[in-house]
């Protein structure tokens, strides 16, 4: 069944290719590509105005663009932060149908520029709704605590992203869950975006060239999650210069390198970070003898430019964990001295490039991911660790095709994605009080066709128009369990096993994923956008814990469990103000997502077999406005944001106390949190140093409080009966840092050095994680856990090499 | 140096997890009816306790015992036993009677406002035996969220699983410690009369103090300390093998004298298992950054006249091995550890001697759940 569908799609490529190309004798399509005047490396992203038809277009990753003929000897001006707007004429000579433009660093400006959000302005211009880009180098410059650069940070300062707290292990964006969301670096996913059970994100961020969330619109050339796409390139290595930077901090030391190897032809980039300060823990407190904390990554980018019509790219990505703490629990079978978890990711994908004609290109992908998470229990009086080892394996192949055809940018494209899933294996190794378990394996394909043709009509309308058909087979060898339908899915309701053999079709599910995105320009000034967004999902993250551990299971769809299905429509004004000083933004949006993942009470999926027996599944409905206003230039710049959301599921499985939850009403979800703040404001001061503030208010997450008490055993127990029916308290911080750059002053230096000073959590808020009730001495004690409770100076040096 | 290790503290001490008191009451709805007890293959079964949990429109609760209820005991749904209330919702089982293993045991409970209640049946399983316990001394045994360290043994018992069976197992322990003191009188002082017990006078001086006298058993005495935690386990990860050095038990260092423990190993239900786990997992082992969404605790108590009445409370039947176990605390007397004594942490007072001869008087020691005065099966010396 698989080598069919492999089969049938490869049938609908060639139609599309052979389709497309019919109609290839209409209009010339040209190209231009915008690069660094210095350096001569690509500038995606840069924004190109054409002014006789007052359309924009926006630089791919390549730092190419498209025109057509009546664009040619016409005036366009081309921009992006830290460069000069340069405007020039179209003027491409009959023989050739692309040209370049090089732009030249604006360094009188560059500090401020640089500070800038960066993007907004790009986004203003795209017909996609609920995509926001975000310039790393504005993030460097934010507080953030222990002086640790940090993404998922970084990205919870805009509209419509949170997270549970600062131990979160993920993001919430509109109120989905983490798994909702598909995190990629350079195509390949990240499973565990995190580093120190949510303290830090995993993202090298000296590595990174840029990132973009949809969290509205997904582009259909993505697909398998529900909620939103965070798309992280990193940089593309110089072909010309050798470039070194780093820096140390309270928690790591870093270093990047950019390293031609053969001259316009050959480069690699290299950076990497490691933490291994975990020796203070026992100086600090007896009581942090046993925490123990290491980690690492390491990403690296080879570029090879094959020719002027071939490139190949070659990306990998490393990352390594070690935790041990009290605070995660620990398997009660195992006279265990402590609990350790160790986990690491592995990543490399590779991309070709080739240009076809002056106007395709064919882009072909492929990904090779592993994750893998243990749980080491060291047992007490052996040299014996008891081993529970999982992993998610995962493979992609990727090509598209993309044409530029009269006022069109087409794009279509074929996707497979293989997995294989391992739940569990207990390995006691020399333990004699635990056996070996081995849990089921999953085997799955994933398979998508996907179309997108981008077009102005009429000068102001702007059409995002995509498709995607996905499929998705769960495979053997493996067992189906068959329950009484409507009645609880237990082993008293078992029915039947069916055992099928390898690659044969347990389950199939398929659906078509629209996607559309429109933007309407009223003015220069002023557009309006509308969106559509269907995605389908058929791989979760399988956790009822506050925020999923690095061990938390994945699981894909199968005969008991169907893949979510999540339906978005949004629309939105933005608003840009003084030749693009200030940018005004308001979304609003409303996301039903069906089938999403929830869990009966007290459900227990380790090493369970079924995990279907402790889940339930139900709907979400979320709604929110999202109000932002940046100022990009000047002194002082910056963003505040206000979100409205509401995030409820309903649960309504049957009549069984275990089959709903709250009755089968909607509820608020874990992340639901109706009202957010952000702020994040940077006043520059010369060329040398700058100040930058943050500020973020939220609603606090729900919680469930008791609603009686049980007296047992001599002890007092907290009697639940609904769910999420209180919230803990509101979370307001703010943070400050000081960046100093360059501070020898000397412009001709080959080495400089920065440093930034920060306080997180200046006014030592102490916001509370999480509210819990602990009997003790036959009295039931509310408490709030608190990760973050005072004032975090740190000072991190950073250095560049060029 | 000293000033780059209170920099690090600095720096480091507002980093990691704290947890604070949180001041929000919760508003409690509906009474709850609570079973607790267990029948086992041993006599000397402890009564079977039934209570209200009764909401206050403050939002405070209050347990009180469910008293006036006719209980009975099933044997396979056809035996029928009443237990006497003896005392106020303490339902007393026969001092003979006993379970049988391989039968199944449920309580039916009519109380007096007309409503029926009745516990799943559950079949007694067979005991399983603990092959051997022993103990190592923590300095850190008993801790508490407002940081208070207290020293304890911890107990560890050696336990063959029995293979091709689904068991789950809970511990509990009883400890006997001999007694010295038999008697205390605060603001007074004590008299043998009247006969049996006597009484505590009251003095002017010594009420205006608050003094504490404490008076000397006139006869070897031992204090009874019953466990109140939950310790399970189940076989799902080690069935058939030997559970080795399984944590069952921690005791505090109340006197560097050496005590007698008895440890009951309870093979449960399945049920029984989850119920307690649940119960442990939403009420002590709570606080950590992975905490799981709270259940209901319903236990296996339903309410057959009225479905929307909320019970909770497990009534347990299992099968019951005991082991004795000298506990020797001479590691405790040569680390000098801190003991927390017989009197609720506060140390002995002896009236002092003075002319009068006759004082002070010896106190008898009276049997009790908690006391008694017939040395113990197992008793050393």
């Amino acid at each position: 069944m698989v080598g069919k569908t492999k089969f049938f799609m490869w049938k609908i490529m060639f139609l599309t290719l052979f389709v497309i190309n019919l109609d290839a004798l209409g209009q010339k399509g040209y190209f231009g590509v915008v690069k660094d005047s210095e350096t001569k490396e690509p500038l995606p992203g840069a924004t190109i105005f054409f002014e006789k038809n007052k359309k924009t277009q926006i630089a791919d990753n390549q730092g190419r663009f498209s025109f057509q003929a009546d664009d040619l000897n016409s005036p366009i001006s081309v921009s992006i932060i830290g460069y000069l707007t340069k405007k020039i004429v179209t003027d491409i000579k009959p023989a050739s149908n692309t040209f370049e433009i090089l732009l030249d660093k604006d360094t009188k400006y560059l500090n401020e520029v640089v500070v800038s959000t960066g993007t907004p302005i790009q986004d203003f211009n795209r017909p996609i709704l609920g995509v926001n880009s975000l310039n790393v180098k504005t993030i460097n410059k934010l507080p953030t605590p222990l002086g640790e650069t940090d993404i998922l940070k970084g990205l919870q300062m805009l509209p419509g992203v949170s997270s549970v707290g600062e131990a979160s292990n993920g993001l919430n964006v509109r109120g989905g869950t983490t798994d909702q969301n598909l995190i990629l670096l350079d195509n390949a996913p990240i499973f565990n975006p995190t580093h120190m059970f949510g303290l830090f994100s995993a993202f090298p961020s000296d590595g990174i060239s840029n990132l973009q969330l949809y969290k509205g619109n997904i582009p259909s050339r993505f697909g398998g999650r529900s909620a939103s796409v965070l798309d992280i390139s990193l940089r593309n290595p110089s072909l010309t210069k050798f470039k070194m930077d780093g820096g140390i901090s309270m928690v790591s030391e870093k270093v990047s390198m950019e390293i031609p190897l053969v001259k316009e032809k050959l480069a690699v980039m290299i950076s990497g970070r490691g933490s291994f300060n975990d020796f203070i823990l026992p100086i600090v407190s007896p009581k942090f003898k046993e925490m123990k904390s290491n980690f690492g990554d390491i990403a690296s980018r080879l570029f090879y430019k094959l020719n002027s019509k071939n490139t190949i790219t070659l990306s990998n990505y490393l990352s390594y964990d070690f935790f041990q703490t009290e605070l995660l629990g620990t398997i009660k079978n195992v006279n265990a001295s402590s609990t350790q978890y160790k986990y690491y990711t592995k990543n490399i994908s590779g991309k070709w490039n080739m240009a076809l004609s002056k106007s395709a290109f064919l882009e072909t992908i492929y990904v090779n991911s592993e994750y893998k998470p243990d749980i080491l229990l060291p047992e007490i009086g052996s040299d014996n660790k008891v081993v529970v080892k999982q992993g998610i394996k995962y493979n992609q192949i990727k090509s598209s095709y993309k044409i530029q055809k009269n006022n069109h940018f087409l794009e279509a494209g074929l996707d497979g994605i293989k997995y294989d899933i391992n739940p569990g294996n207990l390995e006691p190794n020399q333990s004699v009080t635990v056996s070996p378990i081995s849990t089921q394996k999953e085997f799955g394909f994933e398979s998508g066709l996907f179309f997108s043709d981008d077009f102005n009509y009429r000068k102001k309308l702007d059409i995002s128009a995509g498709l995607r058909i996905s499929r998705f087979d769960n495979l053997g060898p493996s067992s189906i369990r068959y329950y009484k339908p409507g009645e609880e899915r237990t082993e008293s309701n078992l029915v039947s096993i069916e055992t099928l053999s390898k690659n044969k079709t347990i389950k199939h599910y398929q659906g078509i994923e629209p996607r559309l995105g429109l933007k309407y320009a009223i003015n220069s000034k002023v557009n309006a956008k509308l969106g559509y967004n269907l995605s389908r999902q058929y791989l979760q993250q399988v956790s009822n814990t506050t925020t999923p551990l690095p061990t938390s299971r994945w699981k894909l769809s199968d005969h008991n469990i169907r893949p979510q299905v999540s339906q978005l429509i949004s629309g939105g004004v933005n608003v840009d103000l003084n030749n693009k000083t200030y940018v005004l933004g308001a979304e609003i949006y409303f996301r039903k997502t069906k089938d999403i993942i929830d869990y009966v009470p007290g459900a227990d999926f380790f090493l369970k077999d079924f995990p279907e027996t402790e889940l339930l599944q139900g709907e979400n409905k979320s709604y929110g406005l999202e109000l932002m206003a940046s100022k990009e230039k000047g002194m002082a710049t910056g963003w505040i944001n206000y979100t409205y959301s509401r995030s409820l599921n309903r649960v309504n499985e049957g009549s069984s106390e275990r089959q709903r939850i709250n009755d089968g009403v909607y509820y608020p979800a874990n992340y639901d949190r109706p009202h957010s703040f952000n702020s994040s404001l940077i006043i520059g001061q010369g060329k040398h140093h700058d100040f930058a503030f943050n500020f973020t208010f939220s609603t606090g997450r729900p919680f469930t409080s008791p609603q009686g008490l049980v007296e047992f055993n001599n002890n007092l127990f907290p009697y639940y009966s609904e769910r999420n029916n209180q919230r803990i308290p509101a979370y307001h911080r703010l943070d400050f840092a000081w960046n100093i750059y360059n501070p020898k002053m000397n412009p001709n230096r080959r080495f400089k050095g920065n440093w930034a000073f920060s306080v997180y959590n200046l006014y030592g808020q102490k916001n509370a994680y999480s509210v819990f009730y602990r009997s003790e001495n036959r009295v039931l004690n509310p408490y709030k856990l608190i990760i973050f409770g005072s004032p975090i100076p740190s000072l991190a040096y950073k250095f560049n090499f060029e | 140096m000293k000033n780059k290790l209170y920099y690090w503290i600095f720096l480091l001490s507002g980093f990691f997890s704290c947890v604070e008191p949180y001041e929000k009451s919760f508003l409690t709805s509906g009474k709850i009816i609570i079973i607790e007890g267990i029948l086992s293959n041993q006599p000397g079964l402890k009564p079977v306790q039934i209570k209200e949990s009764i909401p206050s429109p403050s939002g405070s609760t209050t347990i009180l015992p469910l008293k006036g209820a006719k209980v009975f005991i099933l044997s396979d749904k056809i035996e029928k036993t009443q237990l006497l209330e003896k005392e106020e919702g303490f339902y007393y089982f026969d001092p003979n009677f006993k379970g049988e293993i391989g039968k199944s045991y449920s309580i039916l409970i009519n109380a007096s406002d007309g409503n029926v209640f009745e516990t799943d049946a559950e079949i007694l399983p067979n005991p399983v035996p603990v092959e051997s316990v022993s103990n190592s001394l923590d300095l850190e045994a008993f801790k508490d969220l407002k940081g208070n360290i207290s020293p304890g043994f911890k107990l560890f018992a050696n336990i063959l699983d029995p293979a091709g069976i689904k068991n789950s197992y809970l511990w509990q322990w009883k400890l006997f410690e001999r007694q010295s003191i038999c008697k205390s009188c605060t603001g007074g002082y004590y008299y043998r009369t009247p006969l049996p017990l006597g009484s505590c006078v009251e003095d002017a001086i010594l009420k205006r103090y608050n003094n504490i006298f404490d008076y000397n058993c006139e006869i070897d005495c031992w204090d009874i300390f019953n466990s109140s935690d939950l310790i399970t386990l189940s076989d799902k990860l080690s069935d058939g093998n030997l559970l080795k050095s399984v944590y069952v038990g921690k005791i505090p260092v109340f006197q560097y004298t050496d005590a007698l423990l008895e440890i009951s190993q309870f093979s449960i239900s399945e049920s029984a298992y989850d119920f307690i786990n649940l119960s442990l997992q939403q009420g002590i082992s709570t606080g950590g950054l992975a905490d799981t969404p709270p259940a209901k605790l319903s236990g296996n108590l339903k309410c057959k006249t009225d479905p929307t009445i909320n019970t909770s409370g497990y009534f347990i039947v299992a099968g019951q091995s005991t082991f004795k176990y000298w506990l020797d605390k001479s590691k405790a007397f040569n680390e000098k550890v801190q003991t927390t004594g017989l009197l609720g942490g506060r140390s002995i007072k002896l009236e002092p001697t003075g002319p009068n001869t006759t004082r002070p008087p010896l106190a008898p020691c009276i049997n009790s759940l908690n006391r008694t005065n017939i040395k113990p099966d197992g008793w050393k010396n």
